[in-house]
């Protein structure tokens, strides 16, 4: 998937409805070969159409240029993993 | 592993009204044709003597993401001495008795559906939500925010999800997103005034008060009496919920805004509640139930459901008729009629 560029993660809904947001450039970041990792193994093509519940988060990715809306109940492990590695790291 | 998935009428009411292939759209209009069968069945079927014991039980996810997780305590059983569990356990048990009591509701399906809250869900996870199918409530990170079931408004906010879904079902996006959120926001401060014996001129009006730890700059997560205002905070930002249409805000992220729009309607009904005067879920809270449970759509918009509570306020008197339409008029959302 992506070599380069930006890699961001937008965290909005919730209770108590907060916006979070972080991003990284590949490459430049020590985070990068385990952004990489996970990247290799995700498909941001495959997953299903966002159908909301009430209160869960709703993450929002930008890979690649491209920007694809998911919600925490569809989260794969590896995107589970990449939000967090974005978020709390 | 099998899987089963119940998409509720709401969605695939959203489904039939926006999809472009048509063929996608007449096979979801065939399912909710199928679906409003069985629940004119079912209504038939309860017609005959309906279920007034309405179980439920907590369990324990264990800071894992299986649901339900393990039984710790059901109805009836004594307290566990886990927090969490002995608080989850007795806002389930008031909000039912409110619905019950104030709106003569039998659990959120008001056919006695049993109800299930797990507790300790995720590790310090900052939230609670209802699935469609059961309450689940987070521990709180213990930095910013504390337990879920701390306060009680936020039990009576994912049970009204679940009320919501089984009345109105309206669509969580955009103006009726923002409309189910603030239904859920409505119900959980009436349940949280009515159990502090608070009158619409005495409460506080916050949601949320006391989930955050004391190094956070804040009162609560929302105001309903002043939207935007709960918290201020260097880490976790300024509330920013609006209170007047003047300043609705267009967004794609949080499903269009849900829990930012809702500060609108949550206004109007603290103004609706204050101008009737005494107790919010007894005076506005059974005019704003009888809206929500009066047949309006999936996608009903804020001038809809204004026009909703003013025809429930009409129903009562005439002073509060005036009231509602005023409050609406509050946080300029258009009102069809004036009253003379």
């Amino acid at each position: 998937m992506a070599e380069s560029g930006k890699v961001a993660v937008t965290r909005t809904g919730g209770f108590a409805g907060m916006r979070r947001h972080a991003e990284l450039t590949l490459g430049e970041d020590p985070r990068t070969p385990e952004v990489k990792s996970l990247l290799d193994r995700i498909d941001l093509s495959a997953l299903p159409s966002h159908q909301p519940q009430p209160d869960r988060f709703v993450y929002t990715f930008h890979v690649a240029g491209k920007e694809t809306v998911v919600g925490e109940q569809d989260l794969t492990p590896e995107l589970h993993q990449l939000s967090r590695l974005l978020l709390d790291g | 592993m099998t899987h089963c998935q119940i998409i509720p009428p709401y969605l695939l009411e959203k489904i039939a009204a926006e999809h472009s292939d048509p063929q996608i759209v007449e096979r979801v209009r065939a399912t909710l044709r199928i679906d409003q069968g069985m629940r004119e069945r079912r209504m038939t079927a309860v017609a005959a003597p309906q279920s007034t014991d309405t179980d439920f039980a907590v369990y324990d996810a264990e800071n894992g993401t299986d649901l339900p997780g393990t039984l710790k305590r059901k109805e009836g059983d004594p307290e566990t001495g886990d927090q969490e569990t002995d608080e989850a356990y007795a806002g389930v048990q008031e909000v039912l008795a409110m619905y019950s009591e104030v709106y003569g509701r039998t659990s959120f399906d008001d056919n006695g559906a049993d109800v299930l809250a797990t507790v300790h869900f995720d590790n310090a996870y900052d939230n609670a939500f209802w699935n469609g199918e059961q309450l689940v409530f987070g521990d709180g990170d213990g930095t910013y925010f504390q337990r879920f079931t701390n306060p009680v408004d936020i039990i009576g906010h994912e049970f009204t999800h679940a009320v919501t879904q089984y009345t109105a079902g309206l669509t969580y996006q955009g103006q009726s997103g923002a409309l189910n959120e603030s239904m859920s926001d409505v119900f959980g401060i009436s349940l949280k005034q009515k159990l502090a014996g608070q009158s619409a001129a005495e409460a506080d009006w916050l949601i949320g008060e006391g989930i955050f730890t004391a190094q956070v700059q804040g009162v609560a997560l929302r105001s309903m009496k002043d939207p935007g205002t709960a918290y201020d905070d260097p880490n976790l930002g300024k509330d920013p919920q609006v209170g007047s249409m003047d300043d609705y805000v267009d967004t794609t992220e949080d499903n269009g805004g849900v829990h930012t729009n809702s500060g609108i309607p949550n206004k109007a009904f603290y103004l609706a509640a204050t101008a009737i005067g005494g107790n919010s879920w007894d005076g506005a809270g059974k005019i704003w139930y009888a809206a929500l449970t009066s047949g309006i759509g999936a996608d009903t918009d804020f001038a809809s459901f204004a026009a909703a509570t003013v025809q429930a306020a009409a129903d009562v008197s005439t002073e509060a008729e005036q009231a509602v339409t005023e409050a609406w008029q509050g946080v300029k959302v258009p009102v069809g009629s004036t009253v003379g």
